[in-house]
């Protein structure tokens, strides 16, 4: 974030549910009294006939490994979130 | 697309559920076309304006009227969705401009051609590898 570090920029409010780990005073919009936000997931998609235990099993200890949790630490400023197809479907 | 175990897509969830919501007959497939559908990460979306310009995060933005004509930059719809229920509750008279991406609205704010856009943490990542100015 280095337009935020720099001071060119400044943070007004977070667009997602959620305050955000790297600037925990910012409120939300709906904090801020607005019924909107925008949550964003990345997800994976096998086509219909692959075998989903298997990708669950994979995708479950790949989730744990360090090299996830870092990919996704350096891209998203988050831990990995893995909800699995029935949490997914749920959300 | 005949199964060959190979096959992995990686995709975020707004587009393809605006797209689902907007025109579900002209997609070619819904949540029960996948064998395997699950969320991997979240992403985090912030919304930003230049230094120096007067929105703050401690007050509310918009008092009515007081920013008519203000011009919002957003790279995708669901952004554009949550920032007109602000306009509507608000009665603030935005102006939406569109743009192809975080690369661009960034530079809108830079510019002082919009007074606020959105801030979406791993493509700002990736424009960050660009000059913006």
């Amino acid at each position: 974030m280095p337009y935020l570090k720099s001071g060119d920029f400044k943070m007004i409010g977070v667009g997602d549910y959620a305050r955000h780990k790297y600037a925990p005073e910012t409120q939300s919009c709906v904090e801020q009294g607005y019924s909107a936000y925008v949550d964003l997931y990345w997800f994976m998609a096998m086509i219909a006939g692959t075998d989903p235990a298997a990708i669950a099993a994979a995708v479950a200890a790949a989730v744990k490994s360090d090299t996830v949790a870092e990919i996704v630490a350096d891209v998203a400023s988050r831990s990995p979130l893995t909800l699995g197809p029935e949490g997914t479907k749920k959300y | 697309m005949p199964k060959n175990n190979n096959i992995v897509g990686l995709g975020v969830n707004m587009p393809v559920m605006i797209n689902l919501a907007k025109r579900p007959d002209d997609v070619a497939f819904d949540i029960d076309s996948f064998d395997y559908l699950g969320i991997m990460a979240g992403a985090q979306l912030a919304l930003i304006s230049r230094a120096g310009d007067p929105l703050t995060p401690s007050q509310r933005w918009f008092p009515i009227k007081a920013n008519e004509g203000v011009a919002v930059g957003f790279g995708v719809v669901s952004q554009k969705l949550s920032m007109e229920v602000v306009n509507e509750h608000d009665d603030a008279g935005f102006c939406f401009v569109s743009t192809e991406g975080e690369v661009a609205t960034q530079k809108l704010v830079l510019a002082a051609r919009s007074l606020m856009t959105f801030w979406l943490e791993p493509m700002c990542r990736i424009s960050n590898l660009a000059t913006l100015r």
